[in-house]
């Protein structure tokens, strides 16, 4: 169980590390996205975060199901040397906001062609999917009037997103059929 | 057409500036992507898909 002093434990045994990851977050908050490329059929898109430890080359990619066609498995990684992507990396680049709002902005790149389809959203771990959670949660707002955004609760039933609930899975639809600006 | 609240329409504004690189056309090799369709493959099995106004 954690101590109700353990946050005031760290601040005192590091307080520095504690201002410096602080003001990195609010920087981060106030980036706007990082500058992205697609692939001519918008299944495949690049970029790089750029952060302390240096600049890491990200890929987001989408998979239809065969089973249904019309959801689409969203996956995203580093693509490392040997050019293959892995989503298990952890890289501490200081950037998670800047980089999920720029997922976000794939997606709805994606739907430029596929209005009509899901995304499906899993993270690899646990943690990570607590990360998507927090991200669609700091998002919420800005996108809920135009996009259903649903949880996998417990019981295997998705519901509409709520802040406040624990979720294994997401899948987001957009609730009109055409994207126009 | 729907209208967006500005935040949105903003978002929006900034996917449709994401340019076409036809280098990414090519296909890409992620051996985990396998095992996450799997484990997707079995939750859409269970839980189907939510209902849509």
């Amino acid at each position: 169980m954690k101590s109700p002093d353990s946050a005031q434990t760290v601040q005192i045994l590091h307080p520095a590390h504690t201002i410096t990851r602080n003001n990195d977050y609010l920087q981060d908050m106030k980036q706007s996205e990082y500058c992205v490329e697609a692939s001519s059929s918008l299944l495949k898109f690049e970029f790089h975060s750029e952060g302390p430890n240096g600049k890491i080359r990200k890929q987001v990619l989408f998979k239809a199901f065969d089973e249904n066609p019309d959801v689409y498995n969203l996956g995203f990684g580093d693509v490392g040397a040997d050019g293959l992507m892995n989503d298990t990396i952890i890289s501490n680049n200081n950037d998670s906001s800047r980089i999920l709002s720029t997922v976000a902005l794939t997606i709805l790149k994606f739907y430029e062609k596929r209005p009509d389809a899901y995304v499906f959203i899993m993270g690899n771990t646990p943690a990570r999917t607590r990360l998507y959670r927090i991200g669609i949660c700091n998002n919420l707002d800005k996108v809920s009037n135009d996009l259903y955004i649903f949880g996998l609760a417990e019981e295997n039933v998705w519901e509409l997103f709520k802040r406040d609930r624990p979720y294994s899975a997401f899948l987001i639809k957009a609730k009109n059929s055409t994207f126009d600006l | 057409m729907r209208k967006h609240t500005p935040t949105f329409s903003a978002f929006l504004k900034k996917a449709a500036n994401i340019q076409i690189n036809h280098s990414l056309d090519s296909s890409t090799h992620a051996p985990f992507f396998d095992e996450k369709m799997e484990r997707g493959k079995k939750i859409l099995a269970v839980a189907g898909l939510p209902k849509v106004k």
